[in-house]
């Protein structure tokens, strides 16, 4: 990943720093959610992702530095106009990824990937796509 | 059970110990250094990172008795009474931490990475932290904290 670019309204801001912070850690959540961290079971229902290195979230090398910015609407419901902002950046993140890789799988014909976009799940829409379009 | 003698943040220590105690749990168990924290206990998030002979190293993954005649620095050895060290002082500047729990672990790495390259890039700080797990902070604000230590140290 080059870059990640985020704006969110969490109405007033009370302590930028904090803000930032509470985005960057959701977008990493959503990132991690999007092509890494899964839960497999197997046939008898063992957890087979049950460690740090079977059940894979974000290390600092896969991700890049967050561009993060607010455009806010203050709030409405409380007299310090605030707005939730905890671990935000989870929201919008994992369809921004899910996108940015079916719109670079689009010219092969690829229209629907599941989470986690594993190597291994987008080699298999690549080749599922080719079969389908081979056949037709 | 054989008994152990170290130096843990420059005092003499010794203990009876059972054999397969590990490293950490001497440190916390024992000598009651709880900021040194166990994240997974199988060498995988490195919030267990302590100093053995000036080398940073997952403790969960060292026997307490393979630190025998070892000089170990844990987190609670950096500090200077109540100023903090510059890297610490850095994370704490920079909002490098949440919830902390991966701090001590991303703190003493760091001051191994430095030791070894006082002025890393960006990437070379990610590289380094690979293995150093932290779920709260996108490791954005910590590799920020590590740059601004780094530059604190160099002086
Ligand atoms: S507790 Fe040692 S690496 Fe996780
Ligand atoms: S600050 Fe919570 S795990 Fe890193």
């Amino acid at each position: 990943m080059i870059g990640f670019t985020a704006v969110d309204d969490v109405g007033r801001v009370v302590n930028p720093m904090i803000v930032a912070g509470q985005v960057h850690g959701g977008l990493a959540q959503g990132v991690g959610q999007a092509v890494l961290e899964g839960c497999v079971y197997d046939d008898d229902g063992q957890l087979l992702t049950g460690s740090y290195m079977d059940y894979t979230m974000p290390r600092a090398d896969d991700l890049p530095n967050f561009d993060v910015a607010t455009q806010s609407v203050m709030g409405a419901s409380n007299p310090l106009e605030v707005k939730g902002v905890g671990e935000v950046g989870a929201i919008g993140s994992p369809p921004a990824v899910v996108n940015a890789i079916l719109d670079a799988l689009a010219p092969l014909g690829v229209e629907n990937i599941s989470m986690p976009a594993t190597p291994n799940r987008v080699w298999q829409a690549i080749q599922a796509s080719s079969v389908r379009q081979a056949a037709e | 059970m054989p008994t152990i003698s170290m130096t843990v943040n420059g005092k003499s220590v010794s203990a009876e110990v059972e054999a397969r105690t590990l490293l950490v749990q001497y440190l916390r168990e024992s000598l009651g250094l709880t900021g040194t924290h166990v994240g997974c206990d199988t060498s995988q998030c490195g919030a267990c990172v302590v100093h053995v002979n000036g080398e940073s190293l997952k403790s969960c993954t060292m026997l307490a008795a393979q630190a025998e005649g070892a000089d170990v620095t844990t987190i609670e050895g950096l500090a200077n009474g109540d100023e903090l060290h510059p890297m610490q002082e850095a994370f704490r500047e920079n909002h490098g931490l949440q919830c902390g729990f991966c701090t001590p672990g991303m703190v003493m790495s760091a001051l191994d990475l430095v030791q070894k390259n006082a002025d890393p890039s960006e990437r070379e700080v990610r590289e380094w932290l690979e293995g150093n797990l932290c779920r709260c902070t996108g490791y954005h604000n910590i590799v920020k904290s590590i740059l601004a230590g780094a530059k604190a140290l160099r002086g």
